[in-house]
Order: C-alpha cells, then sequence, then structure tokens
C-alpha cells in the first residue's frame, strides 16, 4: 500500500494574522477583560497567515449556525473537488479510476454528505464506496489514511481516497469570550487536503504504508471536542491537553515501532498534525524531537493555522513535494483529536 | 466473512401508534389543513407501535436542537452499549474481539463520538479502530455491513462490529407542518442495532457475506436528506422517492446478483430495509417479488416504525433469530438512503 498523492485546497480569501486579530478585537472589544490578551495571543499562536471560507467582512452577518452550516456545504464542495483534483492529477489517476472515498471534516455536516454531492459534481463512479465521517475532530485525517489503506489491503488493485474539509472559521462563537473560544480564533483556519492511497497491485510512487495504529486514552473524553447546540460547535479545549500529550504519546509510539521492530532513532521522517505551539512543543517534547524534526509541520501552522483534520495531511503534501526523505527512510505520520486519541502511521520512504 | 451475531436495543418508552397520532393532532392542532389527513395518515403508515427516546410528556419540554441532541448523546449510548453487548453474547465474543467498530447515526452528533465515549463505558479495546458516520442516512446501517465485510476481508482473522443508533424522534420539528414532516412524525421511531461481522478465519454460524455494492443515482441529491440549521434536521423527502426507486433498483439488483453468477429468483430471503409502506410496495412490485416475500420488514415497521439506519440490521436479526433461512438459501440485504443511493449485501445462509 503507498499513498499515491497529497494536494491541497484552500479558499481564495487570504488574511494576514494581523487583520484577522484587530478584527476580533474590534468584535469583541470591551467584552474581553484584558485586550492585551489578543496581541500576547497573536505573537503565541505561532500563525503568520490564515485562509478563511468567506471574505473576512461577511462573518459579522453570520447571525445562525444554519446559515455557517450552508456555507459549509457550499465551500466543501468547492474546495473538496479542487483538492481531489489535484491529488487525482498528480497521481495520474483518472476520477473514474477511484474506488472508495472517506471524506471527513468536524466543521460542518450535510445530508446527502459531500462525498455524494461531489459523485454528481465530479462525474466520480457510482459504485464508489463511501464513507462520510464526523466526530473524529482534529485525528480524522490520519484515521482516513489508515482506513483507506485497510481497504486497499482488502482490494490490492484498487484506489482510495481521503479528504479532509475543515473550515474552522464558520464555527467561530461569535459571543463566546472564553480562553479556549479566544485561542481558537487566533488558531484555526479553513482548508481541505485529498490523499490517494492505492493497493500493492498498483503503482504508487510515495511512501509506503507499513502498519497504522489507533490509539484511544481512557478517561480524556472532555479534554478535547464540542459542545454541540443551536449555536453550533463550541470549542471544548481543557488546559491540560499539552501535558496528556508530554506524557502519554512517547510510550505509545515506542510501542507501536516495537511491533515493527524499530525505535525511534530509526525514523528520519515525522509528519506531525500542526495543532498549536503547545500541543506541538509537547508533541516534540514527548518524542525527543528537534525543531528541524518538525520543521514542516512549524511552517504548515504558520502559513495556514491549525486546519484541524486536514492539517496533517497539509503536512504530508509539503513533505512529499518539498523535503522528501530519500529512499528507505522510515517515516512516522501521527495526530491526535479528541476522545482523547491518538492515530498513528508508519511510512517507509 | 459471516455475519456472527445481529441484536438490538428499544428505548423503555413505547407507545401505541393510537396515542402518538392524537397527540400529535392536539399539538399542532388546527395549524394542520386538514386535520384529517393525519386521521388517515394513521391507517396508512403501517406502523402500530413505536419506542420512544424520551417519556412523551418531555417532547414538549425540548425547546432548542441543542437540548434535542444532548439527550441524543445519552440516550444513544446506553441504547447502543445494550445492542453491542447484546450481539456479543450472541456471537459468543468478548469486547477484546472487536478491532473496529462502525457508528452510524443520521439523528444526532457529538465530538467526541459515541463509540469513543463507549470505549469508556464498555472497555472496549483501547486499539480499536473506530469509523463513527454521519450522512448516509437510512442506507446507513446495509453500507456499515459492507465496510465491515471490507475490513474483515483485509483482515480475516479480525471481527467488526456495526453499530447503529436512530433516535428520530429527537429531530422531530414542532413547528413544521409540511407533508413530509407531518409523514415523518408518523412513520420514524427510535431503536438501535447492533451487527457483529467476523473474518473467514473466525468460527460463526451465521450467514456468509459473499458480496457487496454501492449504487448512487446521479441527480437526485433532492429527494431525500436533511435540511440542517439552528433548529436541527428538517427532513427532506420527496413524492417521487418510489419512483425513482421503481425505475433503478431492479436492474442494480439483476447487474449485481448476475456479476454474482446469480438472478432474483435464487434469492430466499429478502432483508430490506423497512422505508414506509409506499417504498416496501415500490420495491416489491418493481423486483416482482412473491407475496409475502416482505413479510419480515412489514412486521418490523408495525413493530417500531422506521428506525432509518438501524431498520435493515432489526430485520436482519428477525430473519437470523426468528426466520432463518435454510442452509444455502441466499439472501440479498438492501437498504436505500439520501444521495439517492442504494447499498446491496448479498448473503449465503
Amino acid at each position: 500500500m503507498t499513498i499515491a498523492a497529497a494536494a491541497s485546497a484552500f479558499p481564495p480569501h487570504e488574511y494576514d494574522q494581523r487583520v484577522i486579530l484587530s478584527a476580533l478585537q474590534r468584535h469583541w472589544g470591551p467584552k474581553v477583560d484584558n485586550p492585551i490578551f489578543l496581541e500576547r495571543l497573536q505573537a503565541r499562536v505561532g500563525v503568520d497567515k490564515r485562509h478563511l471560507a468567506l471574505p473576512i467582512e461577511e462573518y459579522n452577518d453570520l447571525k445562525t449556525w444554519g446559515r455557517a452550516n450552508n456555507h459549509w456545504i457550499d465551500v466543501a464542495q468547492e474546495i473538496g473537488e479542487t483538492a481531489l483534483c489535484r491529488a487525482l492529477t498528480r497521481a495520474g489517476v483518472a476520477p473514474s479510476d477511484l474506488d472508495a472515498l472517506f471524506f471527513v471534516s468536524i466543521t460542518g455536516i450535510s445530508c446527502p454528505s459531500i462525498d455524494a454531492k461531489l459523485v454528481n459534481r465530479m462525474g466520480l463512479p457510482l459504485h464508489l464506496k463511501r464513507t462520510p465521517i464526523f466526530g473524529l475532530g482534529c485525528v480524522a485525517g490520519a484515521v482516513g489514511l489508515s482506513r483507506a489503506a485497510d481497504y486497499v489491503r482488502a482490494f490490492p488493485d484498487q484506489v482510495a481516497a481521503v479528504l479532509a474539509v475543515e473550515l474552522c472559521s464558520l464555527t467561530l462563537q461569535q459571543e463566546d469570550i472564553s480562553i479556549a473560544n479566544i485561542i481558537s480564533s487566533g488558531l484555526f483556519g479553513d482548508g481541505a487536503a485529498a490523499v490517494l492511497v492505492t493497493g500493492a497491485e498498483r503503482n504508487g510512487g510515495g511512501p509506503e504504508i507499513l502498519a497504522t495504529r489507533s490509539v484511544l486514552f481512557p478517561n480524556s473524553e472532555h479534554v478535547l471536542g464540542w459542545d454541540i447546540s443551536e449555536k453550533g460547535f463550541r470549542m471544548v479545549l481543557a488546559r491540560e491537553l499539552p501535558e496528556i500529550v508530554q506524557e502519554k504519546l512517547g510510550p505509545v509510539v515506542d510501542a507501536f515501532l516495537a511491533e515493527h521492530d524499530l525505535t525511534r532513532a530509526d525514523l528520519g521522517s515525522w509528519i506531525l498534525h500542526t495543532g498549536g505551539p503547545r500541543v506541538l512543543e509537547a508533541t516534540a517534547g514527548a518524542l525527543g524531537l528537534s525543531e528541524q524534526d518538525i520543521a514542516a509541520s512549524w511552517d504548515c501552522l504558520r502559513r495556514e493555522g491549525n486546519l484541524s483534520s486536514a492539517s496533517v495531511l497539509v503536512v504530508l503534501e509539503e513533505v512529499m513535494l518539498k523535503r522528501r526523505p530519500s529512499p528507505g527512510t522510515y517515516g512516522l505520520l501521527a495526530a491526535m483529536g479528541p476522545g482523547f486519541s491518538a492515530e498513528l502511521v508508519l511510512l517507509r520512504w | 466473512m459471516t455475519i456472527a451475531g445481529a441484536a438490538s436495543a428499544l428505548p423503555p418508552h413505547k407507545y401505541d401508534q393510537r396515542v402518538l397520532i392524537p397527540a400529535l393532532q392536539r399539538h399542532w392542532g388546527a395549524k394542520v389543513d386538514n386535520p384529517a389527513f393525519m386521521e388517515r395518515l394513521q391507517a396508512r403508515v403501517g406502523v402500530e407501535t413505536r419506542h420512544l427516546a424520551l417519556p412523551m410528556e418531555q417532547y414538549y419540554g425540548l425547546n432548542t436542537w441543542g437540548q434535542a441532541n444532548n439527550h441524543w448523546i445519552e440516550i444513544a449510548q446506553q441504547l447502543g452499549q445494550k445492542a453491542l453487548c447484546g450481539a456479543l453474547s450472541r456471537a459468543g465474543f468478548s469486547t477484546s474481539d472487536l478491532g473496529a467498530i462502525i457508528f452510524t447515526s443520521i439523528t444526532g452528533i457529538a465530538a467526541p463520538s459515541i463509540d469513543a465515549r463507549l470505549i469508556n463505558r464498555m472497555h472496549l479495546p483501547v486499539n480499536i479502530k473506530r469509523i463513527p458516520i454521519f450522512g448516509l442516512g437510512c442506507v446507513a446501517g446495509a453500507a456499515a455491513i459492507s465496510r465491515a465485510a471490507d475490513y474483515v476481508l483485509a483482515y480475516p482473522d479480525q471481527v467488526a462490529a456495526v453499530l447503529s443508533v436512530e433516535l428520530c424522534s429527537l429531530t422531530l420539528q414542532q413547528d413544521d407542518t409540511s407533508i413530509a414532516n407531518i409523514i415523518s412524525s408518523s412513520l420514524f421511531g427510535d431503536g438501535a442495532a447492533a451487527v457483529l461481522v467476523a473474518g473467514a478465519e473466525r468460527e460463526s454460524n451465521g450467514p456468509e457475506i459473499l458480496a457487496t455494492r454501492s449504487v448512487f443515482y446521479p441527480g437526485t441529491e433532492n429527494v431525500m436528506g436533511w435540511d440542517i440549521s439552528e433548529k436541527g434536521f428538517r427532513i427532506v423527502l420527496s413524492r417521487d422517492v418510489p419512483k425513482v426507486i421503481s425505475e433503478h433498483f431492479p436492474s442494480d439488483v439483476d447487474s449485481f446478483l448476475d456479476d454474482q453468477g446469480l438472478s432474483r429468483s435464487d434469492i430466499g430471503a429478502w432483508v430490506l430495509h423497512t422505508g414506509g409502506p409506499a417504498i416496501l410496495e415500490a420495491t416489491a412490485a418493481a423486483l416482482d417479488l412473491p407475496d409475502h416475500a416482505l413479510d419480515v420488514s412489514w412486521e418490523c415497521l408495525r413493530r417500531t416504525g422506521n428506525l432509518s439506519s438501524a431498520s435493515v440490521l432489526l430485520v436482519l436479526e428477525e430473519f437470523i433469530t426468528k426466520k432463518r433461512p435454510d442452509a444455502g438459501t441466499y439472501g440479498l440485504l438492501a437498504a436505500m438512503g439520501p444521495g439517492f443511493c442504494a447499498e446491496l449485501v448479498l448473503l449465503r445462509w
């Protein structure tokens, strides 16, 4: 099983972090106890610019979750189609060759799902096996990759696609001045990424997927997720998250690698979910990684913000296109999400 | 690959249709143009009793979608656990045997998802592979069996669980007196069902899964689905659904069976989604089925109403536990859903 291609797509509305932060300051103004906090945030989240699903001035008019979700349905199709087309082109695979599609998002919902709408828009095969996933949050891009790998393991002559579309800006809780919401308003961006996974009998061209592992950390339901209501999706983000990552991730990665007779020292490439600065630092700390080891994640965070499930796939694209390890290098792709959970994918370039 | 066990779980609040329909009549009262329409409906939907997630009187207190969805999160865990425990015990498996779980629902959402919460509640393996699906609607139970079959094709020594929980009553749009909503308020019920799919290397005496097929009908996005907003999930249900089924379904069934060297007359057990009377009649007529071929579906419809994605799994449970076909009998499990689409699963007892 190999990763044949990865491609991202972003909405056309790109803003400097300073523009977004001043808009938030104007919006929240005196409601935030300490306005300096917003400025400090700007420096600390490690984000230079972000793409937004809509022009920035349109967000003031999003009075209801229904309107925001309707925009999600439209924009998710547009950038989802672009990302999937690019990945198909890069892999030299025709849309009619696609056998399975895992669509993941945690920022909007639709029925029929976006993958179904893309069958109509893109002329995908009518026998395409569609799996629309909601609920895995930031870990869903990595999980989609693992499940696509399972799929082509069953059907080694076939091709499966993972498509992640996250329009985090459309979930912004405009009335919520909790720290979690203020952080997320500074950190999360909008974008899509598609990855094609080909079975062993197809010529993939990218890194081989050697193994995958899902992990749930028991009794940590409350540290990350959505509080869901008619107001939309309100962020649940516990302060202890970086500590949990720091404490739990190392042993899980080591056990996974040991099953394949590897240790961390054998890995030459790290494709990590961008999270935010504190989670990235905790991840690096837990795994004993240098700044250089996770430079691709820092770069993607700076360029796009945290794209939830799409982030790790954008980092994968970056590594495939610009930082490709030499053949034979082992790599680990990893993301974390609500549950609290992690997904690990062992690669060989 | 075999179906090693199936079990359902229904909430304790069970009501006769003659209690539910007058309650709806009282609630809507003069807002419904033609009150006689509702009475005629009572006779026509083919439902005698339904189970509800909450005691009837509590529905009047559900003023927001957030409240309804919070109930969904609670009860989905309770019923989901019960159904999954039932299926495990019927199959003679323990929770530690599960390699993957596919959770489906179209009536509520959660992050962390219900499957993640069940790991904590039921002590499922922390490395279980979780696939929470939202967006496939009524077809999701059948589609999840197909995806579980794909999974154990890749891992023939493993067991995958399908868990569907649908609490349709919690999506009731109390202010919507459209015909689609009045029909759905009379037709849909609440319940859960779990099915275990075992790989070829596992012992099981359930029916074998021989093949699966997903089918998509282009240009029919608008005939079924949810209109999603801060008010929750409003049903989209076109009068054309039976027509779409009549036009497309027989040729899809025939070409699927033909690929397996079979024809309709070789099928001795029809395990069909209950839908509603119009859909069951259209399906029976389109497939030219003998009298009583769909009796089990009609019976489930009468007892529980349409349980969306869980319905076809209840029909399967009924076949396995009470109407078990002779060994060697071919069965076709099928459901339809938004897209518009269908999923076909060929079984052999």
